[in-house]
């Protein structure tokens, strides 16, 4: 009897085991396997340096086993309580080998893994958007600047603006900004207003779902691509619905500051004037940008005293994360130059180099310098500063690694160069610059400029040839081909 | 008895129980309830396994939130998930092993061999006794534990906050040696849990301050494990989550060794000190 009993009991066990969720388990499984993976990667980054080959290739196969056993595309579509937390796990696992293989430093394969877990997390948009956003970062380190262009193109177009666990992707919907403000850097602004466009029509529709003012990220990416567009007015329109739903004074001062901005882009300084004080008196940390749209907003206003006090509010702050210093001495130097005081302005941007020597302020501001001695006609003193800022630029090529920085300083001392008359050296400078950015758009019209400058320059009339043949054929900016095509000796 | 005499009686009790240690037999009783509390914490660290998930989970999510489903996040809870899974065992097994190490010890300091047979058949006809007579204190422990969250909980300084787990040991400790001798009372002085209730506060004239003493010195045993099982955070934080389950089985084995010290040192007090004392009363 006894038995008998005990044999109902455990049959009755063995049933109600059988309710127990597998899911749960597949979960803390696949959650197991990520952690083991995670600390083999750890124990590898502790010291990357000394680490064997075998503990990177072990922590990176630890990765690829999660997302073998449990793939995204699976686990994504099965119904039930743990199926998205399984393919979350897993698309974790896949961008960290990417990060990972980013950490082992072989650009390549970097690049293939990120591809790998942009493909792998495809039906999870906030990993997807993580996922492109380092494969942009490795293409603009390794300076690959055309193929950033389609990264953008694939995140501000395949993803969702909205993550299920995560809400609203700011990468996301930064990336339609980003994609048409590269593209204008390259010349195809026209390129840009459809990406702008089509994206202003998505946030629009994202918005028809929500409650009024509508969710702040929307709104200010809103604000955002109709300021690119040109459309100050909508982008003023959609900060104006953005201040409505503002929760606290952080986001009040943000929004003034941008109305300020937005103002200023119309013509309105009398409002960007008030909205800078707002925000200023609003505090935090964003004073210093406020003190910044006042300056502007007094430029406008025509009142240059009241403009410098502003700029020297700026420069005159005891901390500067951002760097505003910069900003303000550049705009300072130029009013100074408008206002006929031209030692001041010189100075300013001289003090502006020493601080910031690798900051795209110095660089344009080499460049003014220059320019205004030419405008001038001083043709010796224009050859005495450009000798200086080349001997500059020089020095910044040998002590900073950085390609964008390396890019922009190879470009101004090659129009340097060509702006005081040494041409045959400018198109050296031209196309040093365009081999060692081979693909970009930026280096491809530097090689361009050079081809045109070598066919005036007597005896590279044949070198000319041969490069405009080469851009024509082989450039990866339709328009750079297009241009070189046309510049082509006809008959060759 | 004074007060300094109270006190050698409790050292000295500490002392001819920790001369018993190498006797297997008497550590037989509490291995049960320790067996128990391992597996206790097996089970636990497979709370996810469909064998277990359909009994497990809702418990576990009710105890310590939804992040004990996931991994490593259950090792963070062990210790407490397993702490008050213990509870239970405490108020069963735990009594019923002190009632049995009560009757081996008592045979020890008696001069005769303990025979474990003997123990447990005493102790299974008096188990009912013993269970009821020792279940106001596992209430009491629960009730305080209760009324210093819900007081932690409450607006107060973070100093005070910071002082709770001190104040819930030290009332612990004093609900512990105030009923010290209950399993005395029900093993060797055969009474029911009404009449060992009652003689309880006949108890606390001679024996309260021994009973402090002993407990005391089986906080210090207990002390290290349980600071370092409330570090199981940082464990897992420092990617070895399964160790905290090795932490755990830790501080229930110190917690055994705390249980067989005051089972032995109270039961020579009681012997020495008390039983006399429950005859003339009786």
């Amino acid at each position: 009897m006894k038995a008998s009993r005990v044999l109902v009991v455990l049959a009755a066990g063995v049933l109600a085991a059988g309710c127990g969720d597998e899911q749960l388990w597949q979960r803390w499984q696949a959650e197991r396997s990520l952690e083991e993976a995670r600390r083999a990667a750890d124990r590898v980054l502790v010291q990357p340096t000394i680490a064997r080959d075998a503990d990177w290739d072990r922590a990176d196969r630890l990765f690829a086993q999660v997302t073998e056993r449990w793939p995204v595309s699976r686990w994504v579509s099965v119904p039930g309580k743990y199926g998205a937390d399984i393919a979350r796990v897993s698309g974790v696992a896949a961008v960290s080998r990417a990060r990972l293989a980013a950490l082992r430093g072989n650009d390549e394969r970097t690049l293939l893994a990120w591809r790998a877990a942009v493909r792998e997390v495809a039906p999870l948009p906030r990993l997807s958007a993580e996922a492109a956003q380092g494969e942009l970062r490795l293409l603009e380190r390794t300076g690959r600047f055309e193929e950033q262009l389609d990264v953008l193109r694939r995140l501000g177009e395949d993803i969702p603006l909205r993550d299920p666990a995560a809400g609203w992707l700011t990468d996301v919907l930064q990336a339609p900004l980003r994609w048409a403000r590269e593209l204008r850097a390259r010349g195809r602004a026209e390129e840009g207003e459809p990406v702008l466009r089509r994206a202003v029509a998505l946030v629009r529709a994202a918005l028809e779902g929500e409650r009024a003012p509508g969710p702040a990220p929307l709104l200010d990416a809103l604000s955002e691509y109709a300021a690119a567009r040109g459309d100050f007015t909508g982008s003023m329109a959609a900060l104006r619905a953005r201040l409505a739903g503002a929760r606290d004074n952080d986001e009040r001062r943000a929004v003034a500051l941008t109305l300020a901005t937005r103002a200023l882009d119309l013509g309105q300084a009398d409002s960007a004037l008030a909205c800078a004080r707002w925000a200023e008196s609003l505090g935090g940390r964003t004073v210093g940008r406020a003190q910044l749209r006042r300056a502007e907003a007094w430029e406008q206003l025509g009142q240059p005293d009241s403009a410098l006090d502003a700029y020297s509010e700026v420069t005159d702050r005891p901390r500067d994360p951002e760097n505003l210093a910069s900003i303000a001495r550049f705009q300072r130097g130029l009013l100074f130059e408008r206002l006929g005081r031209w030692e001041a302005a010189r100075a300013e941007w001289r003090t502006l180099q020493a601080m910031n020597p690798a900051g795209e302020l110095s660089f344009l501001s080499m460049q003014k310098i220059v320019q205004h001695h030419l405008d001038r006609g001083e043709v010796e003193l224009a050859q005495y500063e450009a000798r200086r800022a080349i001997a500059d630029l020089e020095q910044l090529l040998t002590m900073n690694a950085d390609p964008n920085v390396q890019r922009q300083a190879r470009l101004v001392r090659a129009e340097m160069l060509a702006g005081t008359g040494a041409s045959r050296q400018a198109v050296e400078a031209f196309l040093d610059l365009w081999d060692r950015f081979p693909g970009d758009s930026v280096a491809e019209a530097a090689g361009l400029r050079a081809a045109r400058m070598a066919r005036f320059q007597p005896g590279l009339g044949v070198r000319a040839d041969s490069l405009l043949e080469r851009l024509a054929t082989r450039a990866v900016s339709t328009e750079i081909r297009r241009a070189a095509a046309a510049d082509r000796t006809p008959g060759r | 008895m004074n007060l300094f005499e109270q006190f050698a009686l409790g050292l000295q009790s500490l002392w001819f129980t920790l001369r018993e240690c190498g006797r297997p037999r008497l550590w037989a009783p509490f291995l049960v309830p320790f067996v128990v509390q391992c597996a206790g914490i097996g089970l636990l660290a497979l709370t996810a396994h469909p064998l277990l998930s359909w009994l497990l989970a809702p418990i576990v999510v009710r105890l310590a939130g939804p992040d004990a489903l996931h991994y490593p996040g259950l090792f963070v809870h062990l210790p407490g998930l397993a702490l008050t899974a213990d509870l239970l065992v405490v108020s069963t097994l735990g009594a019923l092993a002190s009632g049995a190490a009560t009757r081996l010890f008592a045979s020890v300091f008696e001069g005769r061999s303990p025979s474990l047979r003997e123990a447990w058949s005493e102790t299974a006809r008096r188990a009912w006794p013993l269970l009821v007579a020792q279940l106001p204190v596992t209430l009491l422990l629960v009730g305080i534990g209760f009324a210093l969250d819900a007081f932690g909980q409450a607006r107060v300084s973070s100093i005070t906050r910071a002082m709770l787990p001190a104040v819930q040991m030290v009332l612990g400790t004093l609900v512990q040696a105030l009923f010290a001798y209950v399993p005395a009372l029900v093993m060797l002085g055969r009474l029911g849990p009404l009449l060992a209730w009652r003689r309880v506060p006949a108890m606390w004239g001679r024996g309260l301050l021994p009973a402090l003493v002993i407990f005391v010195v089986a906080l210090l045993v207990l002390l290290p494990m349980q600071l370092l099982a409330r570090q199981s955070g940082a464990v897992v934080a420092r990617g070895l989550p399964e160790l905290t389950m090795a932490l755990t089985a830790l501080l229930f084995a110190s917690s055994m060794v705390a249980s067989w010290l005051v089972s032995g040192a109270a039961t020579l007090v009681w012997m020495s000190a008390l039983s006399g004392h429950v005859r003339e009363t009786r």
